[in-house]
């Protein structure tokens, strides 16, 4: 199993697809239950604030590979239990403010115990997709980095 | 490959990288851009001449203001950025199976 990206030029989305061997709903649970997401997000991952219901805040905070500390904050759009869940997100953490991308995680049926998971997010432009995709502005910018540090070294 | 050495230390530094997203956002000038940092605007102007140098930006000038986009195509170009964020994911998701086992496990 392995992760595909998509993002076409001309375009202001990224998708990302995903096979898992597991039912809808125990997808649907580790990705909404808060005690199941600090698992698989980054080590220094913390929630603030975490209401998933339709219309309900969230908060999130992470230390980047600089020291700093960055974060996500916004709202669920729409829950449908093993579903769907749209949510707006935008990136805390940067010196200026920066428009919040919209993102719609999906979860297909293949079989009773494979599930697939598709996650869509919308930028506001081209450039900002490609900020995103390209720079690790969301919580990518931790391992992006550290292997672009390494990859510099590697140039010395 | 000297050029591509110089993208990557380019965007090695978290200022830079801070212009990049920001200025992604629309074209702006470059007192804009330092307005929205604590570093002077010496500093900035260095930075934006790092990125510039490197085409990551387009330079404008409009009247007697400097005006700044990104250049979507170099961007685009440094193709292996797409597998870092692919690998991220990945790895996230890996996480995500062996919490499935487990919860699989323990029913």
């Amino acid at each position: 199993m392995s992760t595909e990206i998509t993002a076409e030029n001309g375009k202001q989305d990224i998708w990302i697809q995903r096979h898992f061997e597991a039912s809808k709903s125990l997808v649907f649970r580790i990705l909404t239950e808060p005690d199941l997401i600090v698992q698989w997000q980054g080590h220094s991952f913390a929630i603030k604030s975490y209401d998933c219901k339709n219309g309900g805040f969230y908060e999130s905070s992470h230390i980047g590979s600089d020291g700093n500390t960055y974060g996500f904050k916004g709202v669920f759009h729409e829950i449908i239990p093993d579903e769907r869940i749209i949510k707006t997100s935008e990136f805390l953490g940067l010196p200026f403010k920066v428009i919040p991308t919209l993102e719609i995680h999906s979860l297909e049926e293949i079989n009773t115990d494979q599930t697939k998971l598709t996650i869509q997010i919308i930028c506001n432009s081209e450039e900002v997709r490609d900020a995103m995709v390209q720079h690790g502005m969301q919580q990518q910018f931790d391992s992006i980095f550290s292997k672009l540090d390494s990859l510099i070294k590697s140039f010395k | 490959m000297e050029t591509r050495r110089d993208v990557f230390q380019a965007i090695a530094d978290p200022t830079r990288r801070s212009i990049l997203i920001l200025i992604s956002a629309g074209t702006l000038g470059a007192g804009a851009i330092a307005e929205n940092f604590d570093s002077s605007r010496q500093t900035i102007s260095k930075h934006i001449q790092i990125l510039n140098e490197c085409g990551l930006l387009v330079k404008e000038q409009k009247g007697r203001e400097i005006y700044y986009h990104i250049n979507s195509q170099n961007m685009k170009e440094i193709a292996d950025f797409i597998e870092p964020f692919r690998e991220l994911w990945e790895a996230k998701f890996q996480k995500m199976d062996k919490i499935i086992d487990n919860l699989k496990n323990t029913k």
